[in-house]
């Protein structure tokens, strides 16, 4: 445990961001890596009363940007695990045991909404199967959940994964990277939270962001 | 086959210019480089240098594409350049973009190590 860090991208979670940790906290997991990616509201006040690792974006760049941020963090503090989490609560902090028991014997492992698929928005269901189809056509893995934000990740992947996408494509870049590099994955079912919050944000599985993904990292060939 | 006009040989100098150079790029691994670049820029600029060095065989093409008349195949050239320059500046805002980020992380990192060794220098 002492070598797992958890990492949770920020951005305008004030509302929320205390009970996440806290709920992280009651799971068992002391490091705690917050990446506030230059919130408007008082996120960033409330995280640096936490008694968290903290960092903070002075620009706004998307979460995939937050999260690598947050990873390189741990990378300095001699991270063994990385657990990626979203900060607005919607995973339940008890499903990490899952994931790092799989991860004994694989290199990433990927938490899959399926607990609770059916009260995933229609709209969401669609995008997150869109997505998950081009990751299949693009990279030639098949995963139930090309979109989730619950991973863990060993040394040997977090060492050898390198992302450049700022925003939503991140989580598809990552499928990217696991076929690169012939990491070995598995797939652990969680448990989702479709709070009143969670579905007020804005979409982050909106029908275009599929499209917009594809598009992103064709273009990241080209560069 | 008849002698080449100017603005043939200058386009077909220009058009080798580019090929030579990105070829030369690639050969040297220079970072921004990758197979799918190379394929595209070659490609654009041999059917450039195909359509100028035999502009019958374009118009021939374009005859089969139904494209035969003058101002449909100057529009549709348009859209072509148009969408090719389009692309490009996606991709160079792209880079900016990827840069941008690079600069805040490595801005955010400091910071935090700078934080982490106050925080040791108040332990000891």
């Amino acid at each position: 445990m002492r070598s797992v860090y958890i990492v949770i991208p920020v951005y305008n979670e004030e509302p929320v961001i205390e009970k996440t940790v806290r709920e992280i906290r009651k799971a068992g997991y002391r490091n705690i890596v917050i990446v506030d990616d230059c919130s408007t509201d008082n996120s960033l006040d409330k995280i640096k009363n936490l008694n968290v690792y903290y960092l903070s974006h002075s620009i706004n760049r998307g979460k995939g940007a937050a999260l690598k941020t947050g990873i390189e963090a741990a990378k300095i503090l001699h991270a063994k695990v990385i657990i990626t989490i979203d900060g607005d609560g919607q995973h339940n902090p008890k499903d990490i045991k899952n994931l790092l028991t799989k991860l004994k014997t694989h290199d990433v492992v990927l938490g899959v909404r399926v607990k609770q698929r059916k009260r995933m928005p229609l709209l969401r269901r669609f995008a997150n199967t869109l997505a998950n189809l081009i990751t299949w056509f693009s990279y030639g893995v098949m995963v139930s959940d090309s979109q989730c934000g619950l991973r863990a990740y060993s040394k040997k992947s977090f060492d050898l994964i390198d992302t450049k996408q700022n925003t939503y494509e991140f989580d598809s870049e990552i499928i990217r990277e696991i076929a690169k590099h012939k990491l070995h994955y598995a797939e652990v079912p969680i448990e989702v939270r479709y709070t009143a919050y969670s579905l007020h944000k804005p979409a982050r599985q909106k029908f275009t962001n599929a499209l917009t993904t594809y598009y992103k990292l064709l273009l990241d060939e080209s560069i | 086959m008849k002698p080449l006009a100017l603005y043939q040989i200058i386009l077909v100098g220009i058009g080798f210019y580019f090929i030579i150079d990105r070829v030369m790029k690639f050969h040297r691994k220079q970072v921004s480089q990758s197979p799918i670049k190379l394929v595209v820029i070659v490609g654009i600029w041999v059917t450039i240098i195909v359509s100028v060095l035999f502009p019958q065989f374009l118009s021939n093409l374009l005859s089969k594409l139904g494209l035969h008349e003058t101002t449909q195949t100057l529009f549709f050239a348009a859209i072509i350049v148009i969408f090719l320059m389009l692309l490009r500046f996606l991709s160079i805002i792209e880079q900016l973009e990827r840069n941008i980020t690079t600069l805040v992380r490595s801005e955010a990192l400091s910071r935090f190590e700078y934080q982490l060794k106050r925080k040791k220098t108040k332990k000891k």
